[in-house]
């Protein structure tokens, strides 16, 4: 069943029309001209911006007109590392799982056994993606992930969807051959 | 109580890497109002309408500037609807300008008594400004500017009324209602 279609989707002058599908359970890796091509369409298909022209759907949902339903399938890791901002792993799961709507401790729990599974991932990336998958989104949408942590991301999203945005076939190339070898 | 909650989580986690400059902006004005003269009560209010505006702009400026990317990302990724995001958005910016305003009134308190009415009109004027400012920063290019002017000129708006301190915090709340309503909207839109 196809989960994510993007059907010519474009955002202003920084990503030209892409077209793509996903199936329930399917690994991706999309490569895009530059990194805020490969940014705007993670971005896009977690309908955290509304594309120029063209459409995204997300399960059966379309990201221009229902972006919050959209947002509780898919879940976005950004490329960049996380701060020191929140103290602790447990503070940022409980300040995701209230942004969720979702129940504490048991997000707290679902994280942790998560981050076990990304042993290996330097904790600063290891974050972000386990507070994205204690959410268990049906979609995990990466924005330009390192190579190096494609098995572990592999391994930890084994229950969903998995799209990859990269800033070239290069590195989109690497991360498929890392997760495949996994 | 769930949709209170992502609102508490987000105004938290700004206020625990913001809170100094709630704090400073707190105490800058208060020291501004101990240098200013006191020997007239407009004076003291336009003295109060301008501090507190700049520190409600400055803040509301600061919480779309490129800091604290880990928390912008994570709220826009959340399932909030655009106007939950606003509201929980403008509460930092709107304290900041209205705890400033507090400030310098309880200073200018001890050289001349004032009505509570200047207080509160001060209050709403930089929560307006505030507001204001916040549609600014999403704003698209012709637009902005013309925010910007309106962030100014509500705390203009407030000293012209002041003689009726009530239809001053009645523009006041107009501004900032329609103003927030439009942040949602903006934010919606993405």
């Amino acid at each position: 069943m196809t989960l994510l279609e993007v059907r010519q989707a474009a955002y202003g002058c920084v990503l030209a029309p892409v077209s793509l599908v996903l199936e329930e359970l399917g690994h991706a890796a999309h490569a895009c001209a530059g990194a805020p091509a490969a940014s705007a369409l993670a971005k896009m298909v977690c309908a955290m911006l509304r594309p120029s022209s063209g459409a995204v759907y997300v399960g059966a949902f379309d990201t221009r007109i229902q972006p919050v339903q959209v947002k509780r399938i898919a879940a976005f890791v950004p490329h960049d590392a996380i701060g020191p901002g929140f103290g602790s792993f447990e503070a940022y799961i409980e300040y995701r799982a209230d942004l969720w709507g979702l129940d504490r401790a048991q997000t707290v729990v679902n994280a942790g056994a998560i981050l076990e599974s990304l042993r290996g991932v330097h904790e600063a990336f290891a974050y972000p993606l386990a507070g994205a998958l204690a959410a268990q989104p049906r979609l995990l949408v990466l924005d330009r992930p390192q190579a190096a942590y494609a098995g572990a991301i592999a391994r930890a999203a084994a229950r969903c969807a998995v799209l990859s945005t990269h800033a070239g076939e290069d590195e989109a190339r690497a991360f498929t051959v890392e997760a495949v070898n996994a | 109580m769930k949709r209170s909650a992502a609102t508490f989580a987000i105004v938290s986690a700004r206020l625990r890497r913001d809170g100094m400059l709630l704090v400073a902006a707190a105490a800058v004005c208060a020291l501004l109002a101990y240098l200013q003269r006191h020997d007239d009560r407009y004076a003291d209010l336009a003295g109060a309408l301008v501090f507190a505006t700049i520190a409600a702009c400055a803040s509301a400026m600061l919480l779309h500037a490129r800091r604290h990317r880990e928390l912008t990302l994570s709220e826009e990724a959340a399932p909030l609807y655009g106007r939950e995001l606003a509201r929980a958005r403008a509460i930092l910016p709107c304290v900041t300008g209205a705890l400033a305003a507090c400030a310098y009134w309880a200073v200018a308190l001890f050289y001349q008594p004032q009505g509570a009415a200047f207080i509160a009109l001060t209050a709403m004027s930089a929560t307006a400004s505030a507001m204001a400012v916040l549609c600014a920063s999403v704003a698209p290019g012709r637009q902005r500017p013309l925010f910007f002017a309106l962030g100014i000129a509500a705390g203009a708006i407030s000293f012209a009324l002041c003689t009726v301190p009530a239809a001053g915090f009645a523009a006041g709340a107009a501004i900032a209602y329609v103003t927030l309503r439009h942040y949602g909207e903006a934010i919606a839109r993405g």
